[in-house]
């Protein structure tokens, strides 16, 4: 390239827009990274014990302890993704290798534009819809099960926004996001192989199982790392959904809450040192969610060397 | 997870799959085509189950939310439900406004920079335009609640603009940025070089090649970006909700605090009042609907420039 580039752009009022606009956007995100930093060094700077180990928020004086949403960050984005893996990769194996080829694609568009509907929609209708109907038949339901009370909590005082409410519309939200992936990454697993396995005697599911899935597993990562990043930085279904107590909460069916829900939920109300405390949620959230980033991209990238040499 | 070294062994995959082929072969016929139709079945209920709540969705939003849209739905301002008159919700032209104002601010802010960026990426291999790519793809994936910090810090607090469309747009202008970045390089990528070359080799000057050649063969792809964009934009509450300050007037000022279709969801859809949680299904299905129709145009518009091309 580089021979080819010094002939197409050579020093031009042209070049210098194209830099300039460069700038501008390297700017921005400096900007965006700094931006949030700057504004929670007070917190970083005199409590940084606190938001890491602390376990209540009293506004507006503080102290603010973050343990409560680090928690439910965790809680109701690895339970999500538990549920969206499990089911998105039964899903992406019956859409590739079940449905004629015809319908194939419209399924595939309309899971694609799933996952455009906004979020704030899968919130309002895991309010409005989910929530009454988990407080009348699913927790009832839930708490014959052995060790109910230690995994849901006491039977008769769970609510019907809780931090499993918040997972399963989370789980529900990020399936098409990963379906679409992985999808993708199952049906270009070369045929030849399907064939060549197939012809040896080998039944559908031993395919899939021998063939397709290790063929395809550093892509499934991807599309899994993927997902999570998702979950982890979903603010506003989470908000209405969970129940927006900053108590740790290892009971399921009893109120939680997640960092970006939490920032959404008092923002409003928030003064000073609060707000500091709250940029300082955010940096975390920041971290998490571009370690992920990074990890799955990585992933990806390692996946098209694999089929590169398939 | 495998090292790096395993990647230089291609016949590795190989040895795994006659390895998992003996196994196969070793089984009962029988028990294997039990086995395989038993998880092929799992596969459909995984799709099932991946079907079953994503339709319900949708139809439970049509059913709620057609019959709250009426005329003044669309063209009146909100009013607060009383004792008196319970059902006087107003309609949300507001929201409507608001909305429409906000993503067309964040375009004027966006686009023309992200597909200026997008051309330098694509046009030039540089120290910069790589580490540019890598912070434009992070980006791209970051919660959009940390765009609503970077926004409130920056706008509202430093710049003392104070809650305002032109601080929401800044925050869906940030949202929207890397999305059309990424888009237009690949855009521009896809353009055979023979034409630059062919260009080039008539003695046009390389911005000139650019603007008349590359662009022009690029704009399906550039514009498509663009839409899917504004679409994601346009659903998106957590920007908005730290930045615009919400509010129940028609206002296409920048300066001023307006309100948004996302917004108006999350405010209501706790309201005390029946009512207004019923209105708030019409809202979703607005916005839905608006999604939709942006994202499949920019779908059609795509396909319909390829077989052009072909």
């Amino acid at each position: 390239m580089a021979e080819i580039d010094s002939v197409t752009v050579e020093r031009s009022w042209y070049r210098y827009v194209l830099i300039a606009a460069a700038i501008v956007f390297a700017a921005v995100s400096v900007g965006f990274v700094g931006t949030i930093l700057w504004s929670s060094l007070p917190t970083w700077l005199h409590h940084a014990g606190t938001l890491l180990g602390g376990k209540g928020w009293v506004s507006p004086g503080g102290p603010f302890g973050g343990l409560a949403m680090i928690v439910g960050t965790l809680e109701t984005s690895l339970i999500a993704l538990a549920l969206a893996v499990v089911v998105g990769l039964g899903t992406s194996i019956a859409i590739v290798y079940l449905i004629p080829k015809r319908l194939r694609n419209i399924v595939a568009t309309f899971v694609e534009l799933l996952a455009a509907v906004p979020s704030i929609v899968y919130g309002l209708w895991g309010l409005l819809v989910l929530a009454p109907w988990m407080e009348s038949t699913v927790n009832p339901w839930l708490n014959k099960w052995p060790f109910a009370k230690e995994i849901f909590g006491s039977p008769g005082q769970e609510f019907g926004t809780s931090l499993l409410l918040a997972s399963i519309v989370l789980g529900i939200m990020i399936l098409p996001t990963f379906v679409a992936i992985s999808r993708e990454v199952i049906s270009v697993v070369p045929q030849d192989l399907v064939e060549a396995s197939l012809s040896l005697g080998a039944t559908r599911w031993q395919v899939i199982r021998g063939v397709v899935l290790p063929t395809a597993k550093i892509g499934l990562f991807g599309a899994t790392f993927l997902a999570l990043a998702r979950a982890t930085g979903e603010t506003v279904a989470v908000a209405l959904v969970a129940g927006g107590v900053a108590n740790v909460q290892f009971h399921l069916l009893y109120p939680g809450t997640s960092i970006a829900a939490w920032i959404a939920l008092t923002f409003g109300e928030a003064q000073n040192n609060e707000i500091a405390a709250l940029m300082a949620l955010g940096v975390l959230l920041m971290l998490l969610n571009f370690g992920l980033s990074l990890v799955s991209r990585w992933l990806v990238r390692r996946q098209r060397l694999v089929l590169a040499r398939v | 997870m495998t090292d790096m070294t395993e990647l230089e062994k291609p016949l590795e995959v190989g040895q795994e799959m006659r390895d998992e082929i003996r196994r196969i072969s070793n089984h009962s016929r029988k028990r294997r085509a039990t086995t395989s139709r038993i998880m092929i079945t799992l596969c459909a209920v995984a799709l099932a189950i991946t079907a079953v709540p994503l339709l319900l969705l949708i139809f439970q939003l049509l059913q709620k939310g057609l019959p709250v849209i009426d005329k003044t739905f669309f063209t009146t301002v909100p009013s607060t439900p009383s004792l008196i008159a319970p059902n006087a919700t107003g309609g949300v032209s507001n929201a409507i406004v608001g909305s429409i104002a906000l993503s067309l601010y964040a375009s004027v802010l966006a686009i023309p920079l992200g597909v200026i960026v997008g051309v330098y990426l694509a046009e030039t291999e540089s120290k910069l335009a790589s580490s540019l790519r890598v912070i434009a793809q992070t980006m791209a994936g970051a919660p959009s609640i940390l765009m609503g910090l970077f926004a409130f810090s920056f706008v509202v607090h430093d710049l003392n603009v104070g809650f305002s469309a032109i601080a929401g747009s800044f925050a869906l202008a940030v949202l929207m940025l890397p999305v059309i970045v990424i888009s237009t390089e690949i855009a521009v990528r896809g353009v055979p070089n023979t034409l630059r070359e062919a260009g080039l080799a008539l003695g046009a000057k390389s911005h000139t090649v650019s603007l008349r050649v590359v662009l022009p063969a690029a704009v399906s792809g550039i514009v498509t970006g663009a839409i899917l964009a504004i679409s994601r934009a346009v659903g998106e509450t957590a920007p908005v909700l730290l930045t615009i300050g919400g509010g129940f007037i028609n206002s296409w000022q920048p300066l001023n605090p307006v309100s948004a279709l996302p917004l108006t969801i999350f405010e209501n859809a706790k309201s005390e009042w029946p009512s207004q949680r019923a209105q708030v299904w019409g809202v979703a299905l607005v916005l839905v609907a608006f999604v939709f129709v942006l994202s499949l145009s920019a779908r059609i518009w795509a396909s319909r420039k390829q077989q052009v091309k072909s």
